[in-house]
């Protein structure tokens, strides 16, 4: 299993830990505004954090190779995807839940999805060529 | 990689970025970027280009390329007929640009006979998978 893929994989667990904690979190909190912003965190931990996160990783392993010096890609656009990624749903989950305070909040959530979605972006350009016969 | 697969993985990362695009564009809205009446429209259309578009397309794509192929089967179609599932996976990615466009003008009827549609596509793509999920040797 190539490096990229171990740290795709090893980080998608983490999150998969943190998505549940988050969401244990948000039953053990009275309800209101927090609870809520827990819940819709823990929701993109595991939807992005976990699932997304996993599925490219596997896909880095399994999708067939290209001829040449880079079989699956440059190295260094994964290792892109892998940070923006993961910046992204942490900033995320940091920004949920005390953005119920008001003040500049809001905007990371912006920087969270811009993140992610240069992260969606540059996944389809890693895997574009091996989606092939 | 079959065509099938081929075109469902490739249009699931078309659904990818356009989802991703609309997760930001519902941030905005959060940021009082964009007016408030847009929240609704936006966030549908990302929870069904993230839930449909990639994460259902990508399965029913890589379950269609890696579930086992039929021993006994015509040279042409080791993974039996391949047509039915094509035409699930168009009528998904049509369905699902009909859903975006009722969204955004809000028109319920049209929305509720393309989810129709995208259950219809589901039908047809697992009628296709399902006779894969065998033993070895079959």
């Amino acid at each position: 299993m190539p490096l990229l893929t171990r740290l795709f994989v090893k980080l998608a667990l983490l999150w998969l830990v943190v998505a549940m904690a988050a969401q244990a979190a948000a039953a053990w909190t009275p309800p209101g505004a927090t609870t809520r912003g827990l819940q819709v965190a823990a929701f993109h931990a595991l939807a992005v954090g976990w699932l997304t996160q996993m599925v490219f990783g596997v896909a880095i392993w399994m999708f067939p190779k290209r001829k040449g010096d880079a079989p699956r890609g440059s190295d260094l656009l994964g290792r892109w995807v892998l940070l923006l990624l993961n910046v992204g749903v942490a900033l995320r989950l940091a920004a949920e839940p005390v953005s119920t305070r008001g003040g500049g909040w809001a905007w990371a959530f912006v920087a969270a999805g811009v993140a992610q979605l240069g992260a969606a972006i540059g996944f389809a350009l890693l895997v574009r060529g091996r989606i092939r016969g | 990689m079959p065509f099938g697969a081929r075109l469902a993985i490739r249009l699931a990362l078309a659904w990818l970025v356009a989802g991703a695009t609309a997760g930001v564009a519902v941030s905005l809205v959060r940021a009082e970027a964009l007016p408030p009446w847009t929240a609704g429209p936006l966030y549908r259309g990302h929870v069904a280009s993230m839930l449909f578009g990639w994460f259902t397309q990508l399965v029913l794509g890589v379950a269609f390329w890696m579930l086992p192929k039929f021993a006994r089967h015509d040279p042409r179609w080791p993974r039996g007929d391949e047509r039915p599932f094509v035409a699930g996976v168009v009528v998904m990615n049509v369905a699902l640009l009909c859903t975006m466009g009722a969204a955004a003008v809000d028109a319920s009827q049209t929305s509720r006979v393309a989810f129709a549609a995208v259950a219809v596509s589901a039908a047809l793509c697992a009628s296709r998978l399902w006779p894969r999920i065998k033993a070895f040797g079959v």
